[in-house]
């Protein structure tokens, strides 16, 4: 893969919100996807073949530790190029930065079955594209007041607000505003969700990456985004509303 | 241990009630010591699991956090980071009256002198870094959240207080007060006795004192930093020359650190690095941690695992993803 350092962001995102996570690897690329232990949340990812420079594979579940995988990954460095090697024999991952030599981690594979688990085909009314690093903004905005925010849409804007006990705050992106790529909204919608959540699910956004917000009306947000040509897919449920 | 300001300072007696919809910083190690002491068997030993291991503190952390969610009350555990250079005095203090009670405990035992042993037991509890972090695994699974301080755990809750982000500290030690909290709330997380809230403002106004000569108070009584105090000073005789506005030129001649001393409590290590929202809890993780692991009894793990799902997800409005799976 061209840039370790790019990767770096993608499995950071992922174990804020997981521990471990199961890769299913074949032919075509590689797959994983898994709740949180409270079941709030709901990730998942896709990395086809065409992300890598080089890819050769076949059908293998690859269990891996997140947090040791995340510390392997911080010692990336700017123009390593990443290799993921499985050795079967050893039972490990290894983990190669390649740059003016070559720095291998090797990562003890985990006994975990891919998950059953597949993002769900939910119909959403409204679709928003918005500029990540605007988004994102929004969301530490929220945080100022409140543990949670809730997200609205109708045809002509979309809103991120967010109350405190004492204190308000309202970020509104009107439909031809320059953070805006398209809005298409069949039904005004709003649905309320924890902050903590939505703010690790946008961790490794940076500017220039654009966000997919699937809204309904008490329903899961639903996040898309990639990074360094891997999708990330998000699900997060609702709080009631009240 | 700390500052022993004892019936000197006013405080009044309060019920669970008087604190519902609250939330409250607990001194985290100060809990934990209070656990591994008072959480026992018959014959004076902590709960262990099969290996051996004490597991006193798991049991209080997992229990009493859910008795404070049951009554409208939620806590955010603070625990303690690197202690000020200044403490280095008191830990090996405390280590020594340890081993004395351990020696003492042994010598019990071979006279099959039970009540003595169980006396002795009792003091000596250890509170191992392993405890600690498992403690805060719990939390994690539990969903509560917990806030590790730069320095001392009394301080960062304290500041919290200050700040609004919790009505409380919760702690049988008196420091909070010294570090600002206006409220401290003793006996929340023992059984035994009735909750007692002591306010800071009305301390300095019974007392017609400022907080600073309250520090200088202490600082004569002995602090974890100064153990032991100025000899033959106590409160009474601390408090006459606080207000005969010699304090400050006393301790100064007889406390060696006396500057550094009142720097911690006036400005100690803190961050406002921590969040404050409850998580719904991963049931499949408590009961592997505390029946699997730590040999706790499966049925009451259970029955309270569901309770602390509902409290939470009441109190969050939090809904799960199973619905959309359906």
């Amino acid at each position: 893969m061209e840039s370790a350092k790019e990767f770096k962001k993608v499995v950071d995102t992922v174990s804020t919100l997981l521990d471990e996570i199961c890769f299913e690897v074949d032919e075509e690329g590689i797959k994983a996807s898994a709740m949180d232990p409270s079941h709030v949340a709901l990730v998942s990812l896709e990395i086809p073949k065409l992300a890598f420079e080089e890819y050769e594979a076949d059908n293998h579940d690859i269990g891996i530790d997140l947090e040791a995988f995340k510390k392997v990954m911080n010692r990336a460095k700017s123009k390593d190029k990443l290799i993921l090697e499985l050795d079967e024999e050893r039972n490990k991952l290894n983990v190669i930065f390649e740059n003016t030599g070559k720095r291998k981690f090797s990562l003890a594979l985990l006994d975990l079955s891919a998950s059953s688990v597949k993002v769900p085909d939910i119909e959403y009314p409204n679709v928003i594209m918005i500029k990540g690093d605007a988004f994102k903004e929004a969301l530490k905005d929220a945080s100022l007041f409140s543990d949670y925010v809730v997200l609205k849409a109708d045809e002509n804007k979309f809103v991120v607000h967010a109350k405190g006990d004492l204190n308000e705050n309202e970020a509104i992106f009107e439909k031809d505003c320059s953070a805006i790529i398209s809005l298409e909204v069949k039904e005004e919608a709003k649905s309320a969700f924890n902050l903590d959540y939505l703010i690790d699910m946008v961790k490794g956004v940076s500017s220039g990456d654009i966000i997919k917000i699937y809204l309904g009306n008490d329903m899961p947000v639903k996040l898309e985004y990639s990074i360094a040509g891997v999708n990330l897919t998000f699900l997060l449920a609702p709080r009631i509303e009240g | 241990m700390g500052v022993q300001f004892g019936d000197f300072i006013p405080k009044k007696i309060i019920s669970f009630e008087d604190l519902k919809g609250k939330k409250v910083a607990i001194d985290g190690m100060n809990a934990l010591y209070q656990f591994l002491t008072s959480i026992r068997l018959k014959d004076g030993s902590p709960l262990r699991n099969r290996k051996g291991e004490i597991t006193s503190a798991y049991n209080g952390v997992f229990y009493k956090t859910i008795h404070l969610l049951e009554n409208d009350i939620t806590p955010i555990w603070v625990f303690d980071g690197e202690p000020p250079k200044l403490k280095k005095k008191t830990r090996e203090i405390r280590r020594k009256i340890k081993e004395e009670a351990e020696t003492k405990m042994k010598e019990a035992i071979k006279k099959e002198d039970f009540e003595e042993a169980v006396k002795y037991a009792k003091r000596v509890s250890y509170l191992t870094p392993k405890m600690v972090e498992n403690c805060k695994y719990l939390l994690s699974l539990m969903g509560i959240p917990y806030v590790e301080a730069p320095s001392e755990g009394e301080a960062q809750a304290s500041y919290m207080a200050k700040k609004g982000d919790v009505w409380a500290v919760v702690s049988q030690d008196y420091d909070s007060l010294l570090y600002g909290a206006p409220r401290v709330v003793r006996n929340l997380t023992t059984t035994r006795e009735m909750p007692e809230l002591i306010e800071l403002n009305e301390v300095l106004e019974d007392l017609r004192i400022s907080l600073d000569d309250l520090i200088d108070i202490a600082i004569f009584m002995g602090t974890d930093y100064n153990p032991g105090g100025v000899k033959g000073i106590g409160f009474k005789r601390a408090y006459e020359l606080v207000r005969s506005g010699v304090a400050k030129d006393v301790l100064k001649k007889e406390v060696e650190y006396y500057d550094e001393i009142r720097k911690i409590f006036k400005e100690p290590k803190v961050t406002d690095n921590y969040s404050l929202s409850l998580k719904l809890p991963d049931k499949e993780g408590i009961i592997k941690f505390l029946v699997d692991e730590n040999d706790f009894n499966y049925d009451r793990v259970k029955k309270h695992v569901d309770k602390l799902y509902n409290l939470i997800a009441n109190k969050t409005k939090q809904k799960t993803l199973d619905a959309w799976f359906k």
